[in-house]
């Protein structure tokens, strides 16, 4: 086979390195995802092209291009034991791809290459769809276009400038590509992506035992956002109930469980969360998104009235949470419209199980507690009284620390006659038990409470340092009364967060040490946190419902003939006006590169008092300049030059240093 | 090559003092195998140029006064009847010459003056139907009295268009005119002035204008020009395309005596009163005040590419 440089049809040395380059950045985040041992194939793949290009190797027969193929396929298998599934396609997809480079000696391959780079960008989405993701994908498109280009570049050109040409090609497309975005069907199997690539998740789980809200206080990241529409309760109302746990063991709190006889609590939530009406006093909508923590349970405040979860079905439990029928492993988001009030539920009679399993404790357990607890009952002390008296002996000698000693057997007697040093669960826990040897019915709550305000884009962002426990009590015409034993203590805490409430030594721990964050780092982080904030809630959330209503308010209605009919109307009258545009431009005398160039530099002169007049010629023009500001003569005479050689002389070369100039050209004094 | 534009600018700029202008001006006439015409009042050193022009070129040099009563055998020459071989034979005029001087052109008749036509135009001259080259280069230099003296005949538009450019030499400044009076006497040193240039050199720099470039945008500028000399209510007639042909040499011969061998607008303006002056004639202005026309027509015309 003849093989010559000057053959249009092979490649050359610099489109081999940019197709190197372009599929190396579009396959690196697919290959974080895929078996280890997979780099290796990707180098020995770009090893041996090279050697190819440096003439110590041959491309491969067919029969080493089929043994390849059958040791990579093997080893595929081996490593996702034999199971088909996305993953085993997309490591065939990266090996097919990384292993096309050694047969890519012509244009048409590179092509090729260029490509299926476009569909590896698509696939990185698979694992991770956040802004950064979308980001590199957008700059790895950048390089397969500039690469795309380089193929049938006969022209030296730099770097910068092959990227810059990369870019705005790119550019060009993107209204198209919002286009796409906003109109496409978003059919269902195709839409939801399988959920790849998660990672153990913190949160809450269903049990809560001493320590346990106190770890996750200590843990980083995101619980949640919530953006309000419309008024927004105080700070120390934001109880965001998580779940209840009315079940005690001794040691840990638990939802109920249920027998297999018994009747499910839950009822449907009305979904109808109109954005239209106003909302009375006390009513509260916003729009919650919940970073995926593996459960059912949504949060929210109490008591929710409405909720819209495009996700899925959701149900609101008799003890008021939502929970979601799907375990939520990727971001969702949900709106709900609470009543904020004093106090929720049946305010006469509690039904009978409720009342049983709110006053259930272990028996044998926490004498000590129950005896203090006999004795106020003995005193004929009324609820109200019992609840004052528990209250207030936290607020004599306890203290709040998120290192707590060791509880022992008998918890709740060592914590409240021993130890007296405790995090919000035990607060919660000795309390509600408390309660429930004095006969009243009560229930521990996990959630969050407070939330910080993002100060760029406007909404409250909940950590999981703000993870809290409290409890609720039911009270005969009141019914069930928030009261938070952490307050009776550590009123701070609910006041004005946990940075306030806890000692300096404890500070260190909350959040993986988010409080002692240099000041400009945090807000760095708060900008980031904004940024992908809006991308959440307006690009990965745009799914097939939101689009509806799109459609419907672009066109009115989700008809594919309308859809249709209006783009093409729209395409038509735009690339009619672009004709007519650049007909009527053409008739006049179009400006070349150069005079709009040196149009810039004049009306940057004139922004300095000088004005061509126009039969002055650039050059008596710059001489003026020089004349009149001897501090700019060097670059208005250098620019003068440049523009005649390039005018006046075809140096086309010197249009790029004409450039610089004109760039660098002072604005304005 | 560069030099030698220099030293012969030098040293015609050494006789004709203060008059950098006009000599880089003939010289570029000369350079654009062009014939130039100097009109200007007497005395004002219009042989003086043409002489020393001549002599630093180093170029045969004649010179024709022109007369009312000159004929056109007086420049061409004339056929007389030799006794000895029985023949008429050929006595050449004056114009069989490099460089030829005809002072005061507008003081003959028409007859004469259409005599030079087919000389400057054609490089050959037909007498008694007989056609003869004339050497080469062939350079007229044609001084004019202003037309309002008396005894003149005003060269018709046909006439004038054979004149490249158009020249006038003006009062010497001050400093000028005290070195004229304290120096030799010019006529004195024309006669020791040396060739700067062998007549290959001269036909190479003659060449060279050719070859100057001139880029689409430059070509766009002079044709918005001629075409601005074509509006009807300004001009009474326009620029023909010959005119606009010899002003591009005229810019091309003025941009290679510049060091350039590509033109600027600059070498546009520079050229454009010579070039152009004699060859429109404005409504308002009539020939008289070229100064405001050319105004006019520059003001018009952006440098850049857009009507104003």
């Amino acid at each position: 086979m003849q093989y010559s440089l000057h053959d249009k049809k092979w490649i050359r040395h610099e489109n081999l390195i940019w197709i190197l380059l372009a599929q190396g950045l579009a396959v690196f985040p697919i290959l974080l995802q895929l078996p280890e041992w997979l780099w290796a194939v990707w180098l020995i793949a770009i090893l041996w092209r090279v050697q190819i290009y440096r003439g110590q190797l041959s491309f491969p027969s067919t029969l080493i291009k089929a043994m390849v193929a059958g040791v990579v396929v093997t080893g595929l298998l081996l490593s996702f034991s034999f199971r088909i599934d996305i993953n085993t396609l997309i490591g065939m997809f990266f090996c097919a791809y990384v292993l096309k480079l050694v047969e890519f000696r012509t244009k048409r391959d590179g092509l090729l290459l260029v490509f299926l780079g476009f569909f590896a960008v698509g696939t990185q989405f698979l694992f991770s769809q956040t802004m950064v993701a979308a980001l590199y994908g957008f700059i790895s498109c950048i390089v397969l276009v500039t690469a795309w280009k380089v193929l049938y570049l006969d022209r030296p050109e730099k770097i910068v400038t092959k990227l810059k040409g990369g870019f705005v090609i790119l550019l060009h497309a993107t209204p198209l590509m919002i286009l796409f975005f906003i109109v496409m069907p978003r059919i269902e199997p195709l839409w939801s992506l399988p959920a790849l690539g998660s990672s153990a998740k913190t949160g809450f789980s269903d049990t809560m035992s001493p320590g346990d809200v106190g770890k996750l206080v200590k843990s980083s990241g995101t619980a949640f956002r919530v953006e309000f529409d419309g008024d927004v309760p105080a700070a120390n109302a934001m109880y965001w109930r998580g779940l209840v746990l009315d079940y005690f063991d001794g040691r840990s709190w638990r939802v109920y469980p249920r027998g297999p006889n018994s009747q499910p609590l839950l009822r449907p939530l009305s979904s109808d969360v109109a954005s239209s009406d106003a909302l009375s006093k006390n009513n509260y909508r916003y729009t919650v998104t919940l970073e995926p923590h593996d459960q059912h349970w949504l949060f929210s405040l109490a008591e929710p009235v409405h909720v819209n979860f495009l996700g899925g079905e959701t149900n609101l439990d008799e003890r008021v949470f939502i929970t979601s029928k799907k375990p939520i492993f990727k971001q969702v988001q949900y709106t709900v419209k609470s009543v904020v009030g004093e106090s929720h539920g049946p305010k006469n009679s509690l039904n009978e199980r409720a009342l049983t399993e709110n006053l259930l404790i272990p028996d044998t357990l926490n004498p000590k507690t129950r005896q203090r607890v006999a004795k106020w009952l003995a005193q004929g002390l009324t609820a109200q009284q019992i609840i004052q008296q528990a209250l207030s002996q936290y607020k004599q000698s306890f203290y709040y620390t998120l290192e707590p000693p060791l509880l022992g057997r008998h918890s709740i007697d060592d914590f409240l006659f021993t130890t007296q040093q405790g995090f919000c669960e035990h607060f919660a826990s000795s309390f509600v038990f408390m309660m429930r040897a004095a006969g009243i019915p009560s229930r521990v709550v996990a959630g969050y409470q407070g939330g910080k305000k993002n100060p760029v884009q406007n909404y409250f962002i909940i950590e999981q340092s703000d993870a809290h426990a409290w409890t609720e009590v039911w009270l005969k015409d009141v019914g069930w009364l928030r009261i938070d034993p952490t307050a009776a203590v550590a009123p701070e805490r609910v006041n004005e967060g946990i940075s306030q409430a806890l000692s300096e030594t404890d500070l260190q721990l909350v959040g993986n040490g988010a409080f002692n964050e240099l000041p400009w780092l945090r807000s760095l982080r708060q900008r980031i946190d904004a940024a992908g904030y809006v991308w959440n809630r307006w690009v990965l959330s745009y799914n097939g419902s939101t689009q509806k209503s799109v459609l419907e308010k672009l066109f009115g209605g989700t008809e594919p003939w309308r859809i249709a009919v209006v783009i093409v109307v729209a395409g038509l009258l735009v690339g009619l006006s672009l004709f007519f545009y650049f007909y009527l431009d053409n008739r006049k005398r179009p400006l070349t590169i150069e005079v709009r160039l040196v149009k810039r530099f004049l009306k940057k002169a004139e922004g300095l008092g000088i004005k061509r007049r126009s039969e002055e010629t650039i050059a008596c023009f710059s001489k003026r300049i020089a004349a009149e500001k001897p501090e700019l003569a060097k670059s208005a005479l250098a620019l003068s030059v440049l523009f005649e050689s390039v005018a006046y002389r075809d140096e086309v070369g010197d249009i790029e240093k004409l450039r610089k100039l004109v760039v660098a050209f002072p604005r304005c004094a | 090559m560069d030099l030698v534009v220099k030293r012969i600018i030098d040293q015609v700029g050494q006789v004709l003092l203060g008059k950098e202008h006009q000599v880089k001006l003939s010289l570029a006439c000369l350079l654009a195998r062009g014939h130039l015409l100097i009109e200007d009042l007497p005395g004002m050193g219009k042989t003086t140029l043409a002489h020393c022009l001549a002599a630093t070129l180093g170029l045969d040099y004649d010179r024709v006064q022109f007369t009312s009563d000159l004929l056109p055998a007086d420049i061409l020459g004339v056929s007389v009847f030799d006794r000895n071989s029985s023949a008429f034979q050929f006595h050449a005029g004056p114009v069989f010459t490099q460089v030829l001087l005809a002072d005061e052109i507008n003081r003959s008749t028409p007859k004469t003056q259409s005599a030079l036509l087919e000389a400057m135009e054609e490089n050959q001259v037909t007498i008694e139907g007989e056609t003869r080259q004339l050497p080469v280069p062939f350079f007229v230099i044609a001084t004019q009295n202003p037309s309002t003296q008396s005894g003149t005949f005003p060269l018709p538009e046909s006439q004038l268009d054979r004149f490249l450019m158009r020249i006038s030499l003006g009062y010497p400044d001050e400093s000028s005119e005290m070195a004229l009076y304290k120096g030799v006497d010019p006529r004195a040193i024309i006669k020791t002035i040396k060739p700067m240039v062998s007549l290959p050199v001269l036909s190479r720099l003659q060449d060279a204008v050719n070859d100057v470039r001139a880029t689409d945008q430059l070509l766009s500028y002079l044709q918005r020009l001629v075409h601005a000399t074509r509006a009807e209510d300004k001009f009474t007639h326009g620029l023909s395309p010959r005119g606009a042909l010899a002003w591009l040499r005229g810019a091309k011969a003025w941009a290679l005596i510049h060091q350039r061998d590509y033109v600027v607008p600059d070498d546009i303006q520079a050229v454009m009163p010579a070039v152009v002056g004699h060859r429109i004639r404005s409504v308002e202005y009539g020939s008289a005040d070229h100064g405001a026309m050319f105004d006019y027509l520059l003001k018009t015309v952006d440098v850049l590419g857009e009507t104003a």
